[in-house]
């Protein structure tokens, strides 16, 4: 994004000073409703469905994926798609009307704490360690990559970034829990679709419509034709086949991903009523229907207007400097920065709920013998939320080099969603599921999946073999945990009271 | 690269070719077996024609929504204030998949 710096204009900055005030203003203002933990972490469970929905498709959306995820659409089409259209929508129903009710009325926080209570305490430590690792190197890099924007955009040293970008998402955070953070979310989501909506218009505009955008796509040389379709061809060499997009991200890893994912679940748990949490996961699918038309389509427009240019990452950028006037530029930064800010402040929220319930909490039960009270989980939650912040923003430079560490990061949850969907269905659906069952499902699918992915291509065809690995990982976890379970000791019925969905769905009690 | 690659070579920098030769051997020993079960599904999903693939991605959505019909009415509207028609949840499944019906049904092929 070089030189762009040079072309933001005094409105653009106001423009972006005005939308951090704003986000500062919002975070602040729900400061004052949070008195107790469950106000800090659950907004005291009273989220309107509209704010969990925007929340949950905000959130989703970084500054990368606005750059990378314009950059796949100009390299392969509209196939880039699939992954907001097929790969959420189809997930977010069975999260809304089985996943959400079952934690809601089952009085679960977190995943780990559900499989610990369904299965045994490794599995919930072996889980809550996975997603504490990877959630606080998410928060370190996004931190990295909020400096290397602005350092490009402002010309601020990557110090200076990290820090100022800790110290606006701390105010909020720290002060007003899960509430500031969904609703900044919301405010982020209408900065973003405004910047994203305008660059889409002007981007169509100069290619001459979908229909000049078409012509001039499939004129160019090389292999276009599957451009503008959303299903490609399962064959040698082929990226984003339609089985892998269809039958494993589709079903097997979008599942995995939102019911997986502490932050879209624990919005849902903050909701006022157990209808607006469902609601919520179903406004979600609806706003995820605009985000590859707003982020994607520019990038198929720059490629009918800019071919050659050296790198696909760069279609965004470029659109941003030919075409966007003064001001609309402020507001298409503005955009990045809500993309930003709400992914860090989300993992930021999320990693520190896992780390004080399913960390913290039972070793206080254990030593203390008690429950954690109110008031130290409040307090608690605020420092670990500082001091997540502050290390993380500490560690992040180290991302300028080491992105090693964060691809196995990165892998190690990949290697984690098949198998922990396969016995997380099982655990609920299946009254059999035992505890040996589960853990030999979790541990041989994990084992699977990682031979999978050293093998890769001399197994696959398809250019993108994780969406194959991932389907038979689910599977062979599923089998095994069924006939491990065949054969070892079966929890009592009292055991598995409220624990199973038959027993939660015909509990009495209602939501409200 | 793989993630016991990266692990090893991120524990182990000193000796990049110790990766290697596992990757290699793991490659050897279970790619060809492994290959010989993939190969009649590739080669069943290659002689697809396309028009399945469309069938199958909105049937993934058709099926969602006829599964939302099958949910009792008092499990889709607990917790709501009232019975009121626009807080049917079924409704509003409906009126987010018909898009990405229509969407799939035009982009598909």
């Amino acid at each position: 994004m070089d030189g762009i710096s040079s072309n933001l204009e005094a409105i653009d900055y106001i423009i972006i000073a005005v939308y951090m005030i704003g986000v500062l203003y919002i975070g602040s203002y729900f400061a004052k409703y949070i008195h107790t933990s469950g106000d800090f972490f659950l907004a005291g469970r009273s989220l309107p469905f509209w704010a969990i929905g925007m929340s949950v498709v905000v959130s989703d959306i970084g500054a990368l994926d606005l750059i990378a995820g314009a950059g796949g659409a100009y390299d392969r089409g509209l196939a880039q798609a699939n992954f907001d259209w097929i790969g959420s929508v189809p997930a977010l129903l069975i999260a809304a009307f089985i996943f959400v009710p079952y934690y809601w009325r089952a009085g679960v926080y977190t995943l780990p704490e559900f499989l610990g209570r369904r299965y045994n305490a490794a599995t919930r430590w072996v889980n809550a360690l996975v997603l504490l690792v990877f959630m606080l190197a998410t928060v370190s890099i996004m931190l990295w990559t909020s400096a290397v924007f602005l350092n490009q955009v402002l010309d601020w040293d990557h110090t200076t970034a990290i820090w100022i970008t800790t110290a606006i998402v701390g105010c909020y955070a720290i002060s007003g829990g899960l509430a500031a953070v969904v609703m900044t979310d919301v405010l982020q989501l209408v900065v973003m679709f405004v910047g994203t909506g305008a660059l889409l218009a002007l981007g169509l505009w100069e290619v001459g419509g979908w229909d000049g955008m078409v012509e001039k796509v499939l004129a160019q040389p090389g292999e276009t034709e599957d451009y503008f379709r959303l299903l490609v061809e399962h064959k040698e060499g082929t990226q984003y086949p339609w089985p892998g997009m269809v039958f494993s991200l589709g079903i097997i890893m979008s599942t995995a991903y939102f019911v997986g994912n502490q932050a879209v679940m624990q919005r849902a748990l903050g909701a006022r009523s157990e209808w607006d949490a469902k609601a919520g996961m179903i406004t979600a699918g609806l706003f995820k229907m605009a985000i590859p038309v707003l982020v994607f389509l520019p990038g198929m427009a720059a490629r009918g207007i800019y071919p050659d240019l050296d790198s696909s990452d760069a279609a965004i950028p470029t659109l941003i400097d030919r075409l966007m006037p003064p001001g609309l530029k402020g507001v298409m930064f503005a955009a990045f920065f809500a993309a930003l800010m709400s992914s860090v402040d989300s993992y930021l929220n999320s990693c520190v709920t896992i780390f004080t319930g399913d960390v913290y909490r039972p070793l206080h039960k254990r030593y203390t013998g008690s429950e954690m009270s109110e008031k130290l989980g409040l307090t608690l939650g605020r420092s670990l939320t500082a001091f997540v912040l502050v290390s993380a923003a500490f560690y992040a430079p180290n991302f300028s080099k080491s992105a090693a560490l964060y691809d196995v990061i990165q892998t190690l949850l990949s290697l984690f969603q098949g198998p922990v969907l396969a016995i997380l269905l099982l655990g609920i659906f299946w009254r059999g599921a035992t505890a040996w069952g589960g853990f030999a499902g979790l541990v041989l699918g994990v084992g699977l999946t990682s031979v999978l992915n050293i093998l890769g291509d001399a197994v696959f065809i398809s250019d993108d073999p994780y969406l194959f690995v991932s389907f038979w990982s689910f599977w062979a976890s599923l089998t095994v945990t069924i006939l491990v379970s065949l054969v070892t000791k079966k929890k009592t019925a009292e055991e598995l009271e409220g624990l199973v969905y038959g027993s939660v769905l015909s509990k009495s009690t209602n939501d409200n | 690269m793989s993630f016991i690659t990266t692990v090893i070579a991120t524990i182990q920098p000193d000796d990049p070719g110790m990766a290697e030769k596992i990757t290699l051997w793991i490659r050897k020993t279970l790619g060809p077996p492994l290959r010989s079960l993939h190969e009649p599904i590739d080669h069943w999903l290659v002689s697809l024609p396309m028009s399945v693939a469309m069938a199958c991605a909105i049937g993934l959505f058709v099926l969602a929504g006829i599964w939302v019909w099958t949910l009792h009415t008092d499990f889709i509207f607990r917790g709501a204030p009232d019975h009121k028609r626009w807080r049917d949840l079924r409704i509003w499944s409906m009126v987010v998949l018909l898009p990405y019906i229509t969407i799939y049904f035009l982009f598909g092929r």
